[in-house]
């Protein structure tokens, strides 16, 4: 394997972190509201309640209410600088931060579809005993508890890793911790609103694109393609090699999960496939550091070794019991593609080449997250800029003759309630919201098998005309609609028949053989054609058995 | 100048981000520098899948791979189970769903195929290849026969004869 050269390493890295950037959007702007919302609703002890305080329950509440909330590893780290600020214990954040990238609604229903639906629930357990152990850990050997010396009076306006002035209108609590200034109604959503934006352009944004540079390095020291062999179900190193690649990656929690179905797809090493879950989507490079600046460099070293330790030995342990039956090991797999450089090493960098490939990936959801992610940004910068934030809106409608509870006229059917039950409610309508969006995302069925029809029609016209970059585009959204359509199947209907699993397993099998044949240099027409034609028939059985027949 | 625990953890803060972007950006430089890849290879799906020597190419080489094994073990019943025969047993039973699922068969004909595969698969896991184990093999065989009658039947029939077009 020979490394790529600079100019392909850094554009090649810069594409991986531009589509990062554009992956990460979602998920980071939820984990900057749920962070808003811990600190204008809950408030630090009501933080500290929600992670289970100092009781024995911590751990086990911290994984849990991570596997709730929809964020990757990168949206967590608004989340733990809300966390810090309010004190909750280390081994309850290492808890929550390892935890609540691995699974959500969305990659949780995506999981239980593949081939073996027990081998993601043991996944989740695995991951349970992972956070447990690595926080008994840090709160045993390495971390304080929560009585430790809070931070600096600068964490009332941004994180512990800011050292801007605190607010006057900040208030120390009787634990210590510095609260965000009391607001009700509009203000206070105004607030949330304003300290997300500022977040995103402040240490958030900064935090985020390290833990995205993770990328960029890989991006330089894999060539591409370089990982289509390494995780090989008999290699007794695939484990080792993905922690070494899974460590700086950035892997958001849907990607990795398609990864785990591919690897089980290709017969890929199961034990490889648990770290990329754990180190891959758990952490990256800014988790590290973050939690190394925050709590000191020798605390994480103990932390991370320890975390690496455990994965690594479940890794090993389940590496032969879990693998797959009945599946023939194919020798590569293109799943980890994406951890390597986009660019080939002998080919000339070219604008347009470049152009073609981000605009491939720049679909229209992608186009309004960042379109979303840049107004916002705009209006973070802005404010960073007039020296707006929470404290002044606070200041400003205090000044107005904010109404105070005492004094408002309650209509009969008024009632009032705490903010900590407004945020509640705000939080589990997230989780509500993801759990609706999960209908959105895999539709009934027939409204999959009508995307599936068009996606065929391309590809397979385009592959026997030789149009090769038009039916690879669409061979990519033929195989996504294809999981998403056994999901949509599972959501209404409770399960997904042993025969139509299997007719899925060959369509996709059968894609690929035609993926190879696309990237054959030279082309083979013929070849081509034959692969088409065994794809034709194995895609009348399979849309065949998913078909509803109307009553 | 003194600075305590605190002041170097801020210190930290501050320059991590900076110091981290510092180390990329020489590891770049460093591994950039580095000559040229090997271009010789055009294409890096030269090697395409690995297929196992005893890969079946249909239901019929199936059914013969697998009765074959099956009458070498009932020959020499003394041979031990980690042999390769018994490891390409297991394999021909492991991949008979998915043979039987790469056919006309409906649904309703493959899926007795498939139940039989994986009971005799948790046989296998649970007690070995004993004479009940031997006997549901012989079963299977049975099944891919009728199957086969089945196929040849469909292929006989008007429907069978139209291949599908490439539409929407």
């Amino acid at each position: 394997m020979s490394f790529p050269t600079l100019d392909v390493g850094v554009v090649g890295g810069c594409i991986r972190i531009l589509e990062g950037i554009a992956s990460c959007v979602p998920t980071l702007l939820v984990g900057l509201l749920i962070a808003a919302i811990l600190r204008f609703y809950f408030g630090s002890d009501g933080v500290r309640q929600l992670f289970g305080g100092d009781s024995l329950r911590s751990l086990p509440q911290a994984w849990a209410v991570g596997m709730l909330l929809p964020v990757c590893s990168i949206g967590v780290l608004p989340i733990l600088i809300e966390m810090r600020r309010a004190r909750v214990k280390p081994g309850a954040m290492s808890a929550f931060a390892l935890s609540a990238p691995l699974f959500n609604p969305l990659s949780l229903l995506y999981g239980l579809t593949l081939s073996r639906p027990l081998v993601v629930v043991m996944f989740a357990f695995g991951s349970l005993i992972v956070v447990t152990l690595v926080g008994l850990v840090w709160d045993r050997y390495a971390g304080k508890s929560s009585d430790e010396e809070p931070d600096a009076p600068s964490s009332s306006d941004e994180d512990a890793s800011t050292n801007e002035p605190a607010s006057s209108a900040s208030q120390v609590s009787s634990a210590g911790t510095y609260e965000a200034p009391e607001m009700i109604g509009v203000s206070r959503l105004l607030a949330v609103f304003v300290h997300l934006t500022r977040s995103l352009v402040g240490p958030v944004g900064g935090w985020g694109l390290i833990g995205l540079s993770g990328l960029m390095l890989l991006s330089v020291v894999l060539p591409f393609g370089a990982m289509q062999y390494s995780v090989e179900r008999d290699d007794w190193s695939a484990p080792a090699t993905m922690t070494a690649v899974a460590i700086p990656a950035y892997a958001p929690p849907m990607l990795a999960m398609s990864q785990l179905g591919m690897m089980f797809q290709h017969a890929n090493s199961p034990g490889a496939a648990f770290v990329l879950l754990v180190l891959g989507a758990g952490v990256n490079l800014a988790t590290i550091l973050w939690l190394a600046v925050t709590f000191g460099f020798r605390r994480v070293t103990l932390w991370f070794s320890s975390l690496v330790l455990i994965v690594l030995s479940i890794a090993y342990l389940i590496n032969q019991p879990l693998a797959p039956h009945g599946v023939e090991p194919a020798g590569h797999t293109h799943a980890f593609d994406i951890y390597t450089n986009p660019l080939h090493s002998s080919e000339a960098i070219r604008w347009t080449s470049i152009s073609a490939m981000l605009s491939k990936r720049l679909d229209l959801a992608t186009q309004i997250a960042l379109g979303l992610l840049a107004v916002l940004s705009l209006v973070g910068a802005a404010l960073r800029c007039f020296a707006v934030d929470e404290t002044s809106i606070a200041s400003k409608f205090a000044s107005t003759g904010n109404v105070s509870e005492e004094s408002r006229q309650l209509g009969r059917y008024d009632r009032v309630v705490s903010p900590r039950l407004v945020g509640g409610v705000m939080l589990c309508g997230l989780v509500a919201l993801s759990v609706v969006m999960c209908y959105g995302y895999y539709p009934a069925p027939n409204e999959a098998l009508e995307e599936i029809s068009i996606a065929r029609a391309e590809c397979l016209s385009a592959a026997n005309s030789g149009q090769l970059e038009h039916a690879a585009h669409w061979l990519g959204i033929w195989d996504d609609w294809s999981r998403r359509l056994e999901v949509g199947t599972f959501l209404r209907t409770g399960e997904v028949r042993p025969y139509q699993r299997m007719q899925g397993y060959l369509i996709r099998k059968k894609l690929e053989m035609l993926e190879h044949e696309l990237e054959h240099d030279p082309f083979e027409p013929e070849e081509t054609r034959k692969v088409v034609r065994e794809i034709m028939a194995t895609d009348m059985r399979w849309t065949n058995s998913f078909r509803v027949v109307d009553p | 100048m003194m600075l305590n625990a605190n002041g170097i953890q801020r210190a930290f803060r501050l320059t991590i981000p900076k110091v981290w972007m510092g180390c990329l950006a020489a590891v770049v430089l460093l591994v950039g520098c580095q000559g040229e890849g090997d271009s010789s290879k055009k294409t890096l799906f030269d090697d395409e899948h690995e297929l196992a020597a005893h890969w079946p190419e249909g239901l019929a080489d199936l059914r013969l791979k697998l009765q074959t094994r099956l009458e070498q073990l009932v020959a020499q019943p003394e041979r031990s189970e980690d042999s390769q025969l018994y490891a390409e047993l297991v394999d021909l039973v492991a991949w008979t769903p998915e043979i039987a699922a790469d056919t006309d068969l409906t649904e309703s004909q493959w899926l007795p195929i498939r139940n039989a595969a994986e009971a005799i698969r948790k046989s296998v896991q649970g007690a070995g290849w004993t004479d009940s184990t031997k006997d549901q093999v012989a079963e299977l065989c049975k099944l891919l026969e009728q199957a086969e009658q089945q196929l040849a039947g469909l292929k006989q029939s008007p429907e069978a004869a139209v291949e599908p077009e490439v539409t929407s």
